[in-house]
């Protein structure tokens, strides 16, 4: 650790601990949260703190301490001033777009500007975010392989998704102002895996059988969680500060992707496609967003070189064995 | 599914196009597609269209495809006859005659992805919406970029100004310097002609806004089916790779310079090709 600034009181609390450091996982619950956990307890000698406002139903490991505490409320603060911790790794999001907008803002946004106010306040040294490559939006004039510095315009069309755009512009400015901490903001394409039971590619392969738009079929990027894992993992570990695109092991046309897992497939035109998945949604009969329908009209692929370059990240699955993890039907019914 | 495409693979793939598939040099992942969607498989199997066109139709000619290096290039073309035939003809023959088969990269106007089909079609094929970015990122995949510097100025040319070489954009000029690619002039002869326009209706281009709206001279005998090429002899002359060092940052004067040089070269293609022709319709 090289602190430059404050370095004795941090040297105090550090030995007063006489321990490893401390990794807060917010949302540890959730599919990426678990893994997350499991493979830092494996691979690191941190101390982990995990918070949810969901419960923790499995074991509790070693080196592992859940907190239940929901990030808009009391609580929360008082980990970050009780523990110090050295990285934080957010993960409480909300991506399910039947929670209304006011409460996704609320803990996609407000929540998030909290978390990084305590982050300033008691001197985390490394914070990690997770945003998500969608941000940049599937529209018929991307570029195909968009780096980091592309705008990101998935709330051109859709107001309804300014929380997620809104949640990497904060990220982003704060990363710019806190010269102290080290801000890692990742953007991984689809994550897939036997954990990954959320996100918008999931909930529109769970349809049976699966709407395609008649004549359209774009690359889809997968990545395995393990890698999204590993991704996080060099992102705490690392010295840098930065955002990057996390990609697996290449693109695959959409149709392919559906053929492969040996799902059935109904090809409809698009216009009747967006107004029949809109109105499902809005009488709460799919799950699907309506933006949805853009994603399964023009990709949204983005060039990952950035961190193979800066952190050395490279995805460890090959491309049949992330689309082998995404769990069949049947799977997810049971 | 798969076995149905293998089926019709059996009958339409012939030893020409499944050699061919054999020795296109593209670097793709482990399913056969490339990061813009392009599957050699597919891009093979649209040579059965595009082939019978380059051959009995247009009864294409080309010469020196061997000036095609290995590795990344810019192929730099004359653009005319309204419909790009200049561009299907001139990625015909670097796959089919290239050494090795080349599959050609076209840079494809903003509103194909929004079309069904089509932008699939096309992204198979290795056709990509034009942008820097791309471009950049398939010459550094040592791929084989087409580019038409004129752009729809060239396409909407009428009758009058066929083979005058419109203003050339300098995008190309500023990619091939940063990305260190040879510049290979490509003098297309016969697209030209193949829907000879007689003037270009402008407001009627503005109304519906299209780049240009060509009244073909065919219009009176033909209706609508004068929008369809002519079977023109087509005519290819490909030049000596050409090799660029500078600033790729430098003012447009200075990059100006350097493109006029292609801007030279091309003519000299194309007045060989026009020399090597004895008709428009020449068997």
């Amino acid at each position: 650790m090289t602190d430059t600034k404050k370095k004795p009181a941090r040297k105090k609390k550090a030995k007063a601990k006489a321990g490893p450091r401390t990794v807060i996982i917010t949302g540890v619950c959730g599919g990426v949260g678990r893994v997350l956990l499991r493979h830092l307890l494996a691979h690191t000698d941190f101390n982990i703190i995990g918070l949810d406002k969901r419960n923790w139903v499995l074991d509790v490991p070693d080196r592992f301490e859940f907190r239940r505490v929901d990030l808009r409320r009391g609580g929360a603060d008082d980990v970050f001033r009780t523990t110090r911790p050295w990285g934080v790794v957010h993960l409480a999001f909300v991506s399910d777009q039947r929670v209304p907008m006011a409460k996704r803002h609320e803990i996609n946004v407000q929540a998030t500007g909290r978390l990084l106010g305590w982050c300033r306040k008691y001197k985390t040294k490394k914070v990690v975010m997770l945003s998500r490559a969608s941000v940049y939006g599937a529209r018929p004039d991307n570029a195909t392989m968009m780096s980091e510095d592309m705008p990101l315009r998935l709330s051109a069309s859709y107001d309804e998704l300014s929380d997620l755009v809104e949640f990497d512009h904060l990220c982003r400015s704060w990363m710019w102002e806190q010269k102290n901490t080290e801000l890692v903001l990742l953007r991984p394409v689809h994550i897939v895996g036997p954990n990954i039971r959320e996100g918008m590619l999931y909930t529109y392969l769970q349809r049976d059988p699966v709407p395609t738009a008649l004549g359209f079929d774009p690359m889809i990027q997968l990545v395995h969680e393990i890698d999204v894992i590993g991704a996080i993992t060099r992102g705490l570990e690392s010295k840098a500060r930065g955002i990057y695109n996390v990609t697996g092991p290449g693109a695959l046309p959409l149709c392919e992707l559906l053929r492969r897992l040996g799902r059935r497939r109904i090809p409809i035109p698009h216009p009747l496609l967006s107004i029949s998945d809109r109105l499902a949604f809005s009488v709460g009969l799919s799950k699907l967003p309506p933006h949805a329908i853009d994603f399964v009209r023009f990709s949204c692929v983005v060039d990952g070189a950035r961190i193979r370059e800066e952190l050395g990240y490279e995805p460890t699955m090959s491309l049949s064995e992330t689309i082998a993890s995404i769990p069949t039907r049947s799977a997810i019914l049971e | 599914m798969g076995g149905l495409l293998d089926r019709i693979d059996d009958l339409v793939l012939d030893d020409e196009l499944r050699s061919i598939l054999d020795r296109v040099p593209n670097k793709l992942n482990e399913l056969g597609y490339d990061a813009w969607g392009m599957n050699p498989r597919t891009a093979v199997r649209s040579l059965v269209a595009t082939r019978f066109l380059f051959r009995k139709y247009f009864r294409t000619q080309t010469h020196r495809i061997e000036n095609i290096p290995e590795g990344r290039v810019l192929l730099i073309a004359n653009h005319g006859g309204q419909i790009p035939m200049d561009g299907l003809v001139v990625g015909t023959a670097a796959i089919i005659e290239g050494k090795p088969p080349r599959i050609v990269r076209a840079m494809v106007e903003r509103w194909v992805p929004t079309l069904p089909f089509v932008s699939t079609l096309f992204a198979r094929c290795g056709q990509i919406v034009g942008n820097r970015e791309d471009c950049r990122a398939l010459l550094e995949n040592d791929e084989a970029v087409l580019v038409f510097p004129e752009g729809v100025r060239g396409s909407g040319k009428t009758i009058w100004q066929r083979y005058e070489l419109q203003r050339f954009g300098l995008g190309f000029m500023r990619l091939a310097l940063e990305t260190n690619t040879p510049i290979v002039p490509v003098g297309v002869v016969g697209s030209e002609e193949s829907i000879p326009s007689v003037a270009n209706l402008k407001p009627l281009a503005r109304l519906f806004g299209a780049p240009y709206a060509p009244v073909p001279a065919t219009l009176p005998l033909l209706g609508p089916f004068s929008m369809l090429p002519l079977p023109t002899k087509f005519i290819l002359n490909f030049g000596e790779p050409m090799h660029f060092v500078g600033d790729h940052d430098a003012s447009d004067a200075e990059v100006s310079d350097k493109v006029e040089q292609v801007k030279e070269a091309l003519a000299a293609m194309i007045a060989r090709g026009r020399a090597q022709r004895t008709g428009i319709f020449q068997r």
